[in-house]
């Protein structure tokens, strides 16, 4: 028996990215078909849709023309994909 | 795809970053090839509205078959039937093809999501996934679609927009979802 108690985060994501690509192989890696069925709990859904409205709240989408701007993804506190893209 | 775009996705911590920004990347090839930019359906549409809120494992695209497989093969993924996946990124890309089982009239819809400059995906409607969530309350019993439905309604009139109700009791008519929806809009 493993007595490995303590894992790094990046242990831990890189055997989910390894199993996953396993599964992938195998084909058994479908998540789509993984429908939720069962409901969360009502207090925690509840939870779930005032942080929802709080990020609402934090990054207000807006159009600007005819596209739709969705700030948080535009937050320079976090890595920005495009800013590096062409360096 | 080069391999320093590929690390500057991978550099991306947060995963619902990285999977818009991937997303705004391959429509960009594939419209680079001539195709129509493809249209991000389901959960991943769900995580791009609510900037988050909601999160998925995958990304279902409605896209030019070809022109798209080419795209991530270039990036990098391994297929295996209609889907893909590229372990370095942690993305997972399913296929549900080319056009939206919704009809024509909600591709006219689509919405442009412009991430940043220059990087754009396109996504259902707001209306036409509201019309998925409550088909996914109604007929795959995810009582949760509800509170997601309601607050994509948030969404909308947040953007200033008001929601095209004749469009949704049409929609909601041809899927049998109008109990859904009234008990949506009654709230």
């Amino acid at each position: 028996m493993s007595s490995k108690r303590f894992y790094r985060y990046e242990e831990l994501k890189a055997a989910a990215r390894a199993a996953r690509a396993k599964l992938f192989a195998e084909g058994k890696f479908r998540t789509s078909s993984r429908v939720r069925k069962k409901p969360r709990d009502p207090d925690d859904l509840l939870m779930l849709y005032e942080k929802a409205l709080n990020t609402l709240r934090k990054y207000p989408p807006r159009f600007k023309g005819e596209s739709l701007v969705l700030p948080y993804f535009r937050d320079k506190a976090l890595p920005n994909a495009c800013e590096r893209e062409n360096s | 795809m080069s391999s320093p775009l590929l690390e500057t996705l991978s550099a991306i911590e947060d995963p619902v970053k990285r999977r818009a920004f991937f997303v705004a990347l391959l429509s960009r090839r594939i419209v680079e090839q001539g195709a129509p930019m493809p249209i991000v359906v389901g959960d991943e549409a769900l995580e791009i509205y609510t900037q988050g809120n909601y999160t998925t494992g995958d990304i279902d695209l409605k896209a030019s078959y070809d022109e798209m497989a080419t795209a991530l093969i270039e990036m990098g993924f391994r297929k295996r039937g209609r889907a893909f996946y590229n372990e370095q990124l942690d993305i997972y890309v399913d296929w549900l093809g080319a056009s939206l089982e919704e009809g024509d009239e909600a591709e006219r819809r689509t919405v442009i999501v412009e991430l940043d400059e220059g990087h754009c995906v396109r996504l259902l409607s707001i209306e036409d996934l509201i019309i998925d969530r409550l088909n996914a309350a109604k007929w795959w019993k995810d009582s949760d679609s509800r509170m997601w439905a309601g607050l994509l309604v948030k969404i909308k009139e947040e953007t200033g927009g008001a929601l095209d109700m004749d469009y949704l009791r049409r929609r909601a008519a041809r899927d049998e979802v109008e109990d859904e929806l009234e008990a949506l809009l009654s709230l």
